[in-house]
């Protein structure tokens, strides 16, 4: 504490003043103003002020097991009806359910019969198509990571796609959970789930505070080294968006709210496929035409090399974070 | 010289090894969530500070032995907490914690 300047200790102070007031002592219920025994028989004269205290652990998990408790009841009625109407559409479902997965696991087990011997030269994997990744891949891609230049150029479609399956997940938990909240009361989950403020505990905070920047950090510099070392977009969106999870679990829905929220992550996701399409359309219409693209390969090794490789790592990477995060938080935040 | 950094750094790691083996034993004999976590935070702190200051002696040179200290201090930042949360989430969803043992409320 003695060596630091005069800002340094308003800031450790602050710091300071900031754990004590999120500790994890619970406010007791106070009651203004007090109440008087004898003033019991005069009626009501004065307004009763009471601040509830925090709702424990404990008395949430008493409300919720109602909740699941009337949702039981109202299943096993709907499943009473099914037996005991033989015309019921829920029999004919269950019935041609279990035909379709019975044919699914027929033909998977046939396929699986047929597979060639595992190493053997005469499989598919080992014609010229993986040869020639291996031998120039290098040379046309310019990424020293070959798997990379494998991913997001010679397959760089096949990688849209993946993109698009994230967005696509996104997007229709985003319109379920919508209708979920039209159909109940809204006032009703909030009393239970209420505006989530973190965790009531000391070390997790104070951890968390100082890993944080740590860990989006090494998200960044994965998704950015992508086609130098083993990592790339995919894997580094998912540091980034697991980091993003961990702050909001820790601090709650308001502090996250101040990096990134459902409705920022909506628009960054769109931004990154629409860039990622752009940037592919160029170059495959440029490339089956046979024109020049003018997009330089750089130097191998070198940080800005390989191409359209950097660019398209950084939007799946954006892609990949944002679905991360947004699955956890639609499930946890009511406002958005 | 070579020989010598190549026996402490095997004597390490076979230490780490013992003790990891230890808290393996004690996860799958113990009974009660509270007397697992205890042997996995305490056993599995020490035995990966044991592997990896084995491997230091290993690697030689000062980039990895960096790195290696590093994966020390997210283990030790990281491990602890998280053991602790557990028990929090036992002793604060347990309704019968008091057969376990005592809780200060």
């Amino acid at each position: 504490m003695s060596g630091l300047s005069e800002e340094g200790k308003k800031d450790v102070k602050k710091f300071t003043d900031w754990v004590n007031a999120n500790s994890e002592e619970i406010p007791p219920e106070i009651v203004y103003p007090p109440k008087h025994d004898d003033h019991h028989g005069h009626g009501h004269e004065h307004k009763e002020i009471v601040i509830p205290h925090e709702e424990t652990l404990r008395e949430k998990m008493a409300k919720r097991e109602h909740i699941d408790e009337n949702f039981q009841e109202e299943w096993q009625n709907v499943m009473q009806k099914a037996n005991d109407d033989p015309s019921s559409p829920e029999r004919w479902y269950r019935l041609a359910s279990s035909i379709g997965g019975a044919l699914i696991v027929l033909v998977l087990l046939i396929t699986v019969a047929n597979l060639p011997r595992f190493g053997s030269p005469d499989a598919p994997a080992m014609n010229e198509v993986a040869r020639r990744y291996l031998e120039s891949g290098l040379q046309e891609t310019g990424a020293v990571n070959s798997v990379a230049g494998m991913i997001l150029d010679y397959r760089a479609f096949d990688t849209l796609g993946e993109s698009v399956v994230l967005f696509t997940a996104t997007v229709t938990v985003i319109f379920l959970l919508q209708q979920k909240e039209r159909n109940h009361n809204k006032e009703d989950i909030e009393a239970v789930d209420g505006n989530y403020k973190g965790i009531r505990s000391l070390p997790a905070k104070v951890i968390v505070a100082i890993t944080f920047p740590f860990i989006i950090l090494y998200g960044i510099y994965i998704v950015l080294n992508g086609h130098l070392s083993p990592g790339g977009g995919f894997s580094g969106g998912a540091i980034i968006g697991a980091g993003l999870v961990l702050n909001h679990l820790v601090f709650g829905q308001e502090f996250s709210e101040k990096f990134i929220n459902v409705n920022k992550c909506k628009k960054l996701m769109a931004g990154g496929l629409f860039v990622y399409i752009a940037l592919k359309t160029y170059s495959i219409l440029t490339g089956a035409n046979g024109i020049n693209s003018h997009i330089p390969l750089g130097k191998a090794g070198s940080i800005f090399s390989g191409g359209l490789i950097f660019p398209l790592n950084i939007c799946v990477g954006v892609v990949v974070a944002c679905t991360v995060f947004s699955l956890y938080s639609l499930f946890t935040d009511w406002s958005s | 010289m070579e020989q010598i950094r190549f026996l402490l750094g095997t004597i390490f790691i076979l230490a780490g090894l013992f003790v990891f083996g230890i808290a393996t034993l004690g996860l799958f004999r113990f009974r009660y969530v509270l007397n697992r976590v205890h042997v996995a935070a305490k056993c599995d702190s020490l035995a990966s500070l044991l592997v990896c200051v084995g491997l230091m002696f290993y690697a030689g040179n000062l980039g990895s032995i960096l790195k290696l200290l590093l994966v020390v201090i997210l283990i030790w930042l990281s491990n602890p907490v998280a053991s602790h949360l557990v028990c929090k989430i036992e002793v604060e969803t347990n309704k019968e914690i008091e057969k376990e043992c005592e809780v200060e409320r």
